[in-house]
């Protein structure tokens, strides 16, 4: 009997001592890595995808705007019950987030469609066709500090992929609104308003010089003549 | 005698008769109530659901300007970014990939006076220096989320944004690409002013 009681107290002090080594094994590791608790990588990391594009563009207009995404996401409890439809609120099961998103959308003409055939010159006046400014998204960002969440006891907290949905949701918001923004008449003003400097250090008068708007590649109609 | 045994006989048969109408009544409950939730339960189905949907306010414009800045090349990049928090049990981790879209060119504001200048039958065009020409490239609401384990604050998603971008300004604007868009630089100048001057002649530089 007593050997019995000795050898389930060696085994259960071979056991403690395993665990006390491995405790501590923890605790050295734990009190070196809490000096750079974050790891940061080198900026020589591994990279997907870099693509390079040779262009001649002409950004000459820029819009800075922001919205706020939201998202109001109540647990509920729906289907029928007994033949009967059913759509309770469970207590204490919402979540909210609200999400600061920054954009600059610019609009460019691409000038590598500009061909010799759309600069025409009749004695002392030229003419240069442009074709339409095309607008896109060029950058966004979140205000990650403005970021504010509300999670109730019983739900977990909003996971990196549920906040990148509600983003780029956010971003197809603005991407559909690009055209209400009014962007394509500035830049058309400011292009004119660029080239036309550079045209004039060629000799031309400043009366003499046209810059127009192709409505596309193939339709040569005038669309607006800047002077 | 005989009376009281007749009625009590008689009482005695018609609570009989009660108790077996109460069961017989009780047997039929049963049966109907097993009936009818047997029933519902057939067409009962409850689910727990969230609402998915997402409201966003309207774009509101902090500024609106005009610019001249020539593009000659544009980086398209796409970065791999982690970051690892070790913690008593077991590290959390998270792995996300930004994508970015760098302008290289010029902008027309940091030409000198005197950038296009004629001399004899030649005009010279003296283009500044390539730069980046906007510091925010980072389309971040396109980032994926790659992996993710632990809780993570806004302030860890902000260090990975700056990671990102620190990445991309060290890995595209190398003298290689710099060279590149300043080559484009010169051949796209020359092709755009060529007509305007001729029959003069342009050089790029």
């Amino acid at each position: 009997m007593n050997d019995k009681k000795r050898k389930i107290g060696a085994f259960l002090g071979i056991i403690a001592l395993l665990l006390v080594v491995f405790l501590a094994g923890r605790c050295v590791a734990f009190s070196s890595d809490s000096k750079t608790e974050e790891k940061v990588d080198s900026v020589s990391g591994p990279t997907l995808l870099m693509q390079l594009q040779r262009c001649s563009r002409l950004n000459t207009a820029e819009v800075k705007l922001h919205k706020i995404i939201t998202h109001d996401d109540e647990l509920k409890l729906s289907g029928s019950l007994m033949g009967k439809e059913l759509s309770v609120n469970i207590p204490a099961g919402r979540r909210k987030v609200a999400i600061p998103l920054y954009a600059t959308v610019k609009a460019s003409i691409d000038l590598g469609k500009v061909t010799d055939d759309d600069i025409v010159r009749e004695g002392d006046k030229i003419t240069v066709f442009l074709p339409e400014p095309d607008i896109e998204i060029t950058e966004t960002h979140i205000d990650h500090e403005g970021v504010k969440q509300y999670v109730a006891l019983t739900r977990r907290n909003f996971s990196d992929e549920e906040l990148q949905k509600y983003e780029l949701e956010g971003r197809k918001s603005i991407e559909a609104s690009l055209g209400s923004l009014g962007l394509e008449n500035m830049a058309r003003e400011s292009a004119a308003r660029q080239l036309v400097p550079i045209v004039q250090a060629f000799g031309f008068k400043d009366t003499d010089i046209t810059i127009t708007f192709r409505k596309n590649e193939k339709n040569n109609t005038i669309l607006r003549r800047l002077e | 005698m005989k009376r009281i045994t007749r009625f009590l006989g008689g009482l005695n048969k018609g609570l009989t008769r009660l108790y077996l109408f109460i069961i017989a009544l009780c047997v039929v409950l049963v049966v109907v109530g097993i009936v009818w939730t047997c029933n519902g339960v057939k067409n009962t189905s409850l689910s727990l659901g969230v609402n998915e949907k997402i409201d966003c306010t309207p774009n509101i414009v902090d500024r609106m300007r005009a610019i001249g800045q020539w593009e000659f090349l544009t980086v398209t990049d796409e970065e791999l970014i982690d970051t690892v928090r070790k913690g008593f049990f077991s590290d959390d981790e998270l792995v996300r990939i930004y994508y970015g879209k760098l302008r290289l060119g010029i902008d027309l504001s940091d030409c000198s006076e005197d950038w296009i200048k004629q001399k004899d039958d030649t005009i010279y065009v003296t283009i500044p220096e390539i730069r980046l020409l906007d510091q925010n490239f980072i389309d971040e609401a396109r980032t994926k989320s790659f992996f993710e384990s632990g809780k993570w604050s806004n302030a860890d998603r902000q260090a990975m944004y700056d990671r990102a971008r620190e990445r991309m300004i060290w890995r595209c604007m190398n003298p290689e690409n710099k060279k590149v868009a300043r080559e484009n630089a010169i051949e796209q100048v020359q092709k755009m002013l060529a007509p305007i001057a001729s029959p003069k002649a342009v050089k790029v530089e």
